[in-house]
């Protein structure tokens, strides 16, 4: 049986690939339909925020389990 | 969009519909987030919910919303509304994968009614733009939400009014230049009837010295009178006698016209045609006698050895023609030129003294006029070219 500790890892996995496939489908859109200054805007700060969350979250995973 | 179709005016939802949503999400955002901390605190969640797991599920409910935001800022930017000198187009992105493109033409636009009702439109003047059409179905599209609607009203009737001036404006220029031509090229005719009679020596020896004459002044007007037909054909490529034409039949009847001309150049002239349905609704003259013999014909006086290949094929929705060559090929600024009036290639003269340079002008206007494209392809100088020519299967 699958432990808790290993659960939490997967839900941080799982985020992070979420997070890296929805800034793919928002790049996808930007770049191609509206390529500019807005865009990169949009995406950089999508994915700074994107980003500090998944770290947010693995830090918190790793204080419970390790 | 057309290559000489202009922009007037681009512009999105205001800002303020914006609003409404975003207060939504912060809401789904906050409220279970204060919820989950107010039962944490007053210890009244369950004891197997610990409060580690209380803030990983914040978290992961702080991810969905911020996609959520991201979500909602997309659609808003990419949903646009373009005014040009022809057209009103909307582009609605209503989801990530789900991208509607409408138009509507100026000219078929009946009424434009701007509303700006309620308090946050009259203070923030946003409105509801409703435009009828005439032949749509139920007439009337709504577009909600736009900054302006007073203004962007009048923009739209400007455009109308100017695109009725330019069609006018157009007509009359095409009956004149049509006359004008008629009368040029019956002058042309005779011209080159009597010069042929002198160089045939219809009219008896004539000296070599005259006879030499006769012949330059022959070639010279015989390029007078291609170059009016190649006017007339271009200027009448708006008034098309259109019907359901078979134009698999149209192109066969062309290749097969042109494939002495090729033979006797000891050209090697490959057809590839598929079967399939290529009817489509169609000038069938103008088509076939102008644009597909064009092709071809410049494909055979372009290429001095090796292949003409012509290719007919059923594109989703449309029928693609091309003609490859393996002929003399085009520069970038050949490309440039080539579809416009009078322009010709550097070295086209060279081989080809007869050129007007407004073949493939005339037939890319009338290939424009069925509603299609045309264009060109060579890697370079002797690289040989391909021409190719799309129409549209409904329109």
């Amino acid at each position: 049986m699958i432990s808790l500790g290993a659960m939490t890892w997967i839900i941080v996995l799982g985020v992070t690939v979420y997070e890296i496939f929805f800034t793919g489908v928002l790049a996808y859109h930007w770049l191609r339909y509206a390529p500019g200054k807005t865009a990169w805007i949009t995406l950089i700060v999508y994915a700074f925020i994107a980003l500090m969350l998944v770290i947010l979250l693995a830090a918190l995973v790793a204080n419970i389990t390790l | 969009m057309s290559t000489d179709e202009q922009i007037i005016y681009a512009f999105r939802k205001h800002w303020v519909t914006l609003f409404g949503t975003l207060m939504t999400i912060v809401f789904a955002l906050v409220t279970p987030l204060l919820l989950a901390w107010y039962a944490l605190a007053l210890h009244l969640l369950p004891p197997f919910i610990t409060s580690d797991a209380v803030d990983i599920t914040c978290i992961m409910w702080i991810v969905i919303t911020w996609s959520a935001l991201a979500f909602m800022w997309t659609s808003y930017y990419l949903n646009t509304w373009t005014i040009t000198d022809r057209r009103i187009v909307s582009i609605e992105q209503s989801a990530f994968f789900n991208r509607q493109i409408v138009s509507w033409e100026i000219h078929n636009l009946q009424e434009i009614i701007a509303h700006e009702e309620g308090f946050l439109q009259s203070m923030f003047h946003y409105g509801t733009l409703e435009i009828r059409t005439a032949g749509s179905n139920d007439g009337t599209e709504r577009f909600t939400g736009v900054p302006n609607p007073g203004n962007i009203r009048d923009i739209i009737l400007a455009q109308g009014s100017n695109f009725d001036r330019l069609v006018a404006s157009k007509k009359s220029n095409e009956e004149l230049l049509h006359t004008v031509s008629h009368e040029v090229k019956g002058y042309l005719t005779k011209n080159q009837a009597a010069l042929a009679g002198i160089v045939e020596g219809d009219f008896g020896a004539v000296p070599d010295d005259v006879r030499a004459m006769a012949t330059s002044a022959l070639s010279d007007t015989r390029r007078g009178v291609s170059t009016v037909m190649d006017i007339l054909h271009g200027g009448n490529a708006l008034s098309l006698q259109k019907s359901t034409i078979d134009l698999a039949a149209v192109a066969g009847e062309i290749v097969d016209a042109l494939r002495p001309q090729a033979e006797a150049k000891g050209l090697k002239y490959i057809v590839h045609s598929y079967p399939g349905d290529y009817s489509i609704d169609a000038d069938s003259n103008k088509i076939g006698n102008i644009v597909f013999k064009n092709m071809i014909d410049n494909a055979i006086r372009y290429t001095p050895q090796g292949t003409v290949s012509i290719e007919l094929t059923h594109e989703p929705s449309a029928i693609r023609f091309s003609v490859s060559d393996s002929g003399v090929g085009m520069s970038q600024s050949d490309m440039q030129n080539l579809f416009k009036d009078g322009g010709h290639g550097e070295h086209s003269r060279d081989i080809n003294p007869e050129s007007t340079g407004f073949g493939m002008a005339a037939s890319k206007r009338i290939v424009e006029a069925h509603g299609g494209r045309m264009w060109a392809e060579s890697e370079g100088v002797d690289k040989g070219s391909r021409f190719v020519v799309e129409l549209p299967t409904s329109h």
